[in-house]
């Protein structure tokens, strides 16, 4: 885990110990992407990047142009890096075979070749990879019945509605058992209910041990959905790592906010500026709460149960105000991400 | 979505794959090269963008089916003597052959069909579908070539057949007896089989433009124009063409008149070598360029 201000020069971002953490993790079991850039002549995609990315939900988040397709394509193989490296569970991107069997991608791209069924769509896909008639048959009805589209499967591909085309180029993606997901913004277009169901789908195929990569503009769906983050910003990877530890690396320049609701919100503030940590106490609103800003939120918590118990303060509720990445979002690249 | 349904295949080092890997190369790239053909040929011929290449190789059957009927309606009047013989036929469909078939419509023909291959799905932003599969890149050039050669023989060695048809009209006992012996059968062959170099060899050209950055447009019509001044050029030029080794294995020579530049054909095994080893050539770059091939089609 690791995050960045904005203070130091940009591309430095890097694991400090990757290399020796490289070297120590099975190869096989990661996905590392070593000092990677890629520029289209002279246009920069993405520079100097170094990710670690282990098995369950790891999602990309940064606003359009940031570089997240990039870096999709060239974990993919779509695009091959101008410098660096990467190994996808060992397997080097430019090795097309090896790597498509390891990797199914769902494209940001909304075309698909000329007048193809859906069904078709998933069934050549996997005869092009080598599956005989009657596995590729076998294996794509299970694909197309895991995104619930077996009715619309046999239907020109053409006339699918927005979600119908993001559920089967997920159903192209997973159809030949990749154990590696990169999904680019896969819940666009799709209904409150099917982005529940595409969510709850990502996290099964995580439990499963898959890799799954997403990029999302929908930072609450982030949260709840990822085991780690990468914040990506101009090429550059800003943060990356558990969402809790990337907010907490971030503690020194923008203190963590927690909002506690509580019988005397006032007495609390008073005691709570007797700890060095904590910058701000305001109260809420409603003036049945107060929000704290402190420098290190686990003295906090600890300091919280001797004031209660010192100031015999009734507690109903503990939550963090900005722990989320949302506010990571909005602290390392200055925007809301509801805006992206 | 179904949560509980099962997942294609379960996690692990072969993925899904384990089975295939037991078939070995070969028999791999066969069952890939299939899986290729089978999308392939179904757009080269039966898709919207299948209309351009079904229109230039009906063209010249339409033409020398309306003269024929122009003909045999005009009971030859107009001509020299009469109704035409099929001899004097046969030099008339060397014109056709290497004007309008060869420079024209099979040209173009095979521009769009193998431009298609690559460029195309650029242009479709379908590249990706091939790409993404897991095969490796000189397969998939390889799969797409053979698909788009099939494709394009299929069309214009039809039309090859179907324009020397008329010319049966005026056999001079029926036409079945004409079919079967000289000058038609043999000459039907060669005519046939010049076809399906000339889509091997133009095939193997433009699949390389396809595979460049730039607008094909523009090396097209450069070509085009080579191609046509062939017969103005030295003999030392004429043999950097595709369509001097194609002319040179024409069963009926043309009368190419006082301004062309003659030189001497290539012997018929030279031509047919030299357009396969052109092919060869072509192809293998064509696969050594496609490891580095990229898809971008500038979302970010």
């Amino acid at each position: 885990m690791s995050a960045r201000n904005g203070h130091a020069a940009p591309g430095d971002h890097a694991p400090d110990n990757l290399a020796p953490d490289a070297h120590a993790a099975d190869l096989r079991e990661t996905i590392v992407i070593k000092n990677v850039s890629k520029f289209y002549g002279e246009i920069l995609g993405v520079n100097r990047v170094n990710l670690i990315i282990r098995p369950g939900v790891t999602s990309l988040v940064g606003p359009n142009g940031s570089g997240k397709t990039t870096l999709m394509n060239l974990l993919s193989g779509l695009l091959q890096p101008t410098r660096g490296e990467i190994n996808v569970l060992g397997v080097p991107v430019a090795d097309a075979e090896r790597l498509g069997r390891r990797v199914g991608y769902c494209t940001q791209v909304d075309s698909f070749p000329s007048g193809m069924t859906g069904y078709d769509f998933v069934y050549g896909f996997l005869r092009v990879g080598g599956f005989g008639p009657a596995d590729a048959k076998a294996r794509a009805w299970s694909a197309i019945e895991r995104v619930d589209l077996v009715d619309a499967a046999k239907r020109k591909v053409a006339g699918y509605s927005k979600g119908m085309r993001q559920r089967i180029k997920l159903a192209g993606a997973i159809s030949h058992g990749p154990r590696a997901l990169i999904l680019d913004e896969p819940m666009n277009g799709l209904d409150p209910m099917a982005r529940a169901e595409m969510a709850a789908l990502f996290q099964a195929l995580a439990a499963e041990g898959h890799f799954v990569i997403v990029s999302s503009h929908i930072l609450h769906e982030v949260d709840t959905l990822s085991d780690a983050v990468v914040v990506i910003n101009h090429g550059y990877v800003l943060a990356e790592g558990d969402i809790h530890d990337v907010r907490g690396a971030m503690d020194a320049d923008h203190p963590t906010g927690i909002l506690i609701r509580c019988d005397k919100p006032g007495l609390l503030a008073r005691h709570a500026f007797e700890y060095d940590h904590v910058i701000e106490a305001r109260l809420h609103d409603d003036g049945q709460g107060l929000l704290v800003r402190t420098r290190d939120a686990e003295k906090f918590f600890r300091a919280l149960g001797e004031i209660a118990l010192t100031a015999d303060l009734t507690i109903d509720s503990v939550t963090p105000a900005d722990d989320d990445v949302e506010a990571v979002y909005r602290y390392l690249i200055g925007t809301s991400g509801e805006t992206t | 979505m179904s949560g509980a349904a099962t997942t294609a295949t379960a996690p692990g080092e072969g993925g899904g794959f384990d089975g295939i890997d037991r078939l070995g190369g070969m028999a791999l790239w066969r069952r890939q090269v299939g899986g290729i053909l089978r999308l392939e040929l179904r757009k080269v011929l039966f898709s919207r963008r299948a209309l351009i290449g079904w229109g230039l190789a009906a063209a010249p059957v339409f033409l020398l089916v309306a003269r024929m009927v122009a003909l045999l309606l005009s009971g030859g009047e107009g001509f020299t003597h009469g109704l035409p013989s099929l001899m004097q036929e046969e030099k008339d469909y060397a014109v056709v052959y290497q004007t309008l078939i060869l420079r024209l419509s099979l040209f173009f023909g095979c521009a769009a069909i193998f431009l298609g291959l690559i460029r195309g799905e650029v242009n479709e932003r379908s590249l990706h579908y091939y790409l993404l599969a897991p095969l490796k890149r000189e397969v998939l050039i390889g799969g797409k070539f053979l698909g788009g050669w099939i494709g394009a023989f299929a069309l214009f060695g039809l039309s090859t057949l179907a324009t020397r048809l008329p010319m049966l009209a005026f056999a001079p006992t029926d036409a079945t007896r004409a079919m079967m012996s000289a000058p038609w059968l043999p000459n039907t062959l060669t005519y046939v089989g010049i076809t399906a170099l000339a889509c091997l060899g133009y095939g193997a050209v433009f699949l390389i433009v396809g595979l460049a950055r730039f607008n094909p447009i523009i090396p097209t019509l450069v070509l085009f124009g080579w191609e046509s001044i062939n017969i103005f050029l030295p003999a030392v030029l004429k043999q950097l063409s595709v369509i001097y080794y194609l002319t040179s294995l024409c069963p009926v020579p043309l009368d190419l008149g006082p301004v062309a530049i003659l030189s001497t054909p290539v012997p018929a095994l030279v031509a047919i070598l030299g357009l396969l080893a052109l092919t060869a050539v072509l192809l293998a770059w064509a696969m050594r360029g496609a490891r580095r091939l990229e898809v971008d089609y500038g979302e970010e």
